[in-house]
């Protein structure tokens, strides 16, 4: 190959990587931004009827509604997620990975525990009892956790920038914490630790969360993912959780949720649901891109949208520590922007263990598989001589019956995703003459690696 | 807490919606297009 092709192929090269990690991350700071801006109707909805008129005197009442308020919150957000995907041209994709339950939706569904629950519930309390913005910055230390577990279930890599990034996060989340502990707050309830309790399980329940559903997301889509994962906290709210509060705390869910049901109430959770909705989403697309710690890390932004959003609107101007809490938090987020993308490219190092070649059962490609399952057995039946990308798109096109360039694009970031979460190697590079995905653009083959082999075998993918 | 409590201006509310619904769209579109600049 010529001097001037090398130079060509090199660039192209960097420069996919580069659009890779940059997309990570824009998938981060839009989940940032929805995250910021839910904090607007996630406590208008309490200045709404029936809640406007609640003196919340018991914490039984004030958990019932942070309870129907949360089921409410959750329902509006798979609409909206369902909306998304029906924009995105994959409700399909939704139907194929749900049925699968045993190797690969549990983990939605475990993740959906987490983060309804326990997060979203906890942030109700906290807003509820504190202020949103004690709210907002309280989780900021989900990261943290977040991060830890992705290092310790699937090796992902936390280089030492960002875990000094997470770190000053954390910093940012003590500053916000402690002051608060020992001066006066909002409310002189003495209720007030449900507030602060509620906190701490928004962070902790994101962080896990996070953590959880990237057990599935390597060989999801993570769109389909965390419809997946809401579709989850639905079932336990309106099934699980709400009857039996109704039924062993004989709590008047009813009621309330009949009261619920008037226009601004509506609004406000239909706008949480939506802003909560388009916050995950995603989230969870930057986590195949840039890792688990980093998509949580730069997420953790949300605080500085919440604050920027409620001073805007509400006129809610934080405290000097929650300021400070957010300069550190800031910092942190961009000690981890600005590391190179070289470094961040691939996000998972598979342990030796699952280095270890398995052995592939070669079932035959069946229409039911979703998208990215029916890539692997692609490439696991293409064995060592790998497929290149265009090869790929052209299979899926026709099993799929999808054609045009938003599915070319699609699929080149499935790949990407697959790269980024070392279940493929890249065998060998080329150049597109703009036949494929775009003149001038880096065309890629692939093979299985040994982990993509073991993480098929995982999830019954094999 | 009345709603106008939570608000800090008259039609602040109104912004507020307007915005989310605005960058919702815009965001929709940017997740139907980023595929091609990869």
């Amino acid at each position: 190959m010529g001097r001037k092709s090398t130079i060509a192929m090199e660039k192209a090269r960097a420069l996919h990587r580069r659009r890779s990690v940059k997309w990570g991350y824009i998938w981060a700071l839009w989940c940032a931004v929805f995250w910021g801006a839910w904090y607007l109707p996630g406590t208008a909805v309490w200045s709404a009827a029936p809640y406007r008129f609640m003196t919340f005197e018991t914490k039984a009442e004030f958990l019932l509604a942070a309870a129907v308020i949360t089921a409410f919150n959750a329902i509006g957000v798979l609409l909206f997620q369902l909306l998304w995907l029906a924009s995105l041209d994959k409700l399909d994709e939704y139907w194929r990975t749900l049925w699968r339950f045993r190797t690969i939706s549990k983990w939605f569904f475990l993740a959906a525990i987490f983060g309804g629950p326990c997060a979203l519930f906890g942030s109700y309390l906290a807003i509820g009892f504190i202020g949103p913005v004690f709210a907002a910055v309280a989780a900021l230390l989900y990261p943290i956790i977040g991060a830890t577990l992705a290092r310790f279930w699937y090796n992902e890599k936390i280089t030492l920038r960002a875990a000094m990034g997470i770190l000053v996060i954390v910093g940012g989340g003590v500053t916000i914490f402690v002051p608060g502990l020992f001066s006066e707050t909002a409310s002189t309830s003495d209720l007030i630790w449900i507030g602060y309790l509620g906190g701490a399980m928004a962070a902790f329940g994101w962080g896990v969360e996070g953590a959880v559903a990237g057990r599935a997301l390597d060989v999801t889509d993570p769109d389909v993912g965390i419809t997946i994962r809401f579709t989850a906290e639905v079932f336990y709210w309106v099934f699980l959780l709400l009857p039996a509060a109704a039924l062993f705390y004989d709590a008047p869910v009813i009621e309330q949720v009949q009261a619920t049901f008037n226009f601004w109430a509506i609004l406000w959770l239909l706008l949480a649901g939506l802003t909560f909705g388009f916050c995950y989403v995603t989230w969870y697309k930057s986590f195949p891109l840039i890792g688990v710690g980093r998509g949580q890390a730069i997420g953790a932004l949300y605080g500085v949208f919440a604050v920027i959003f409620l001073a805007i609107f509400a006129f809610q101007f934080p405290e000097w520590n929650f300021i400070l809490g957010l300069a550190l938090t800031v910092g942190g987020g961009f000690l981890m922007i600005t590391e190179s993308s070289e470094v961040v490219e691939v996000v998972r190092a598979p342990s030796a263990k699952q280095m270890q070649t398995s052995v592939m059962r070669h079932a035959s490609v069946t229409r039911k598989m979703h998208m990215k399952g029916f890539i692997l057995r692609l490439l696991d039946e293409a064995g060592n001589e790998g497929l290149w990308d265009h090869e790929i798109m052209k299979l899926v096109f026709e099993e799929y019956g999808r054609d045009g360039a938003y599915w070319k694009g699609e699929i080149r970031a499935t790949l990407t995703d697959l790269f980024s979460g070392a279940l493929v190697h890249e065998v060998e590079d080329d150049l597109d003459d703009g036949r494929y995905f775009g003149e001038g653009k880096i065309l890629m083959k692939f093979r299985l690696s040994p982990f993509g082999a073991a993480r098929m075998l995982e999830t019954g993918l094999a | 807490m009345k709603m106008s409590e939570f608000w800090g201006f008259e039609g602040a509310h109104l912004l507020a919606i307007a915005m989310i619904v605005i960058l919702a769209c815009i965001c929709l579109y940017m997740a139907r297009t980023w595929g091609g600049k990869l």
